[in-house]
């Protein structure tokens, strides 16, 4: 089902892949809160590119590679 | 439940208990009260002390919740959807505050309009009944005023739990 914000992402999926690293992990990396973590994974919310920037970079991938958009 | 969400439950109840106990007695009072007088002086003060009591009341119920769950180390970190939240929080107070005040300006003019032109209307008891019927004097409408930025403080917390909820 698509998200409200009509982006997906793979952003679990790499968590889990990365030593199960935690939301809260993630959020203090990009200096975010694990709401905002929570939000994104759940596609309720669509970051800015800096903070889609930061996420991708922490799994050393591009940002296509972690979100994808398309109705 | 974040923090930001627990404060912002924390001031909504607070703003509407004291907002609520303000306005009932205000508007309950007789026509011809003294709206500026030390008795309602006196009220202003109680209500005061009792919104720093609750405030506390309920803070220390907050810690009681949190230290179930450990630190959170988002206590004092705030990000683009925390500032997000608190920008269309602000957005929708304001549109409340702009359509308070446009709505209390029309019912002052109609009222004035209504006694410039002679149209007769019963003798108010209240002071509800007076902002209905007119004629309104400085603290009456002042008290309008109050009203309106009331409830744009509590359009604001609302607006911050509801976009919490929500996600953004």
């Amino acid at each position: 089902m698509m998200p409200p914000t009509g982006i997906t992402n793979q952003i679990r999926k790499l968590r889990f892949e990365k030593n199960e690293m935690t939301q809260q992990q993630l959020a203090d990396a990009v200096g975010a809160t694990r709401q905002t973590i929570i939000a994104i994974e759940a596609g309720k919310y669509a970051p800015s590119l800096e903070l889609a920037f930061r996420i991708a970079r922490i799994f050393s991938r591009g940002v296509d590679d972690v979100f994808n958009y398309g109705p | 439940m974040s923090r930001q969400e627990r404060v912002s439950w924390l001031a909504l109840v607070v703003n509407a208990i004291i907002g609520a106990v303000y306005f009932q007695r205000v508007l309950s009072l007789p026509a011809t009260a003294d709206l500026f007088g030390l008795r309602m002086a006196g009220f202003a003060f109680q209500l005061i002390a009792l919104s720093i009591v609750v405030s506390i009341v309920c803070e220390l119920a907050l810690r009681l919740v949190r230290k179930g769950e450990g630190s959170d180390p988002d206590r004092n970190r705030t990000d683009e959807r925390v500032t997000l939240i608190n920008l269309k929080a602000r957005r929708n107070a304001h549109a409340v505050l702009w359509a308070g005040m446009f709505a209390a300006l029309v019912q002052i003019t109609l009222l004035e309009w209504a006694q410039r032109f002679g149209h007769g209307h019963s003798v108010p008891q209240t002071v509800l009944g007076l902002m209905v019927t007119g004629p309104l004097a400085p603290m009456h409408i002042a008290q309008v005023l109050l009203l309106v930025m009331t409830l744009a403080g509590i359009t604001v917390y609302a607006s911050r739990i509801f976009y919490c909820r929500r996600g953004y």
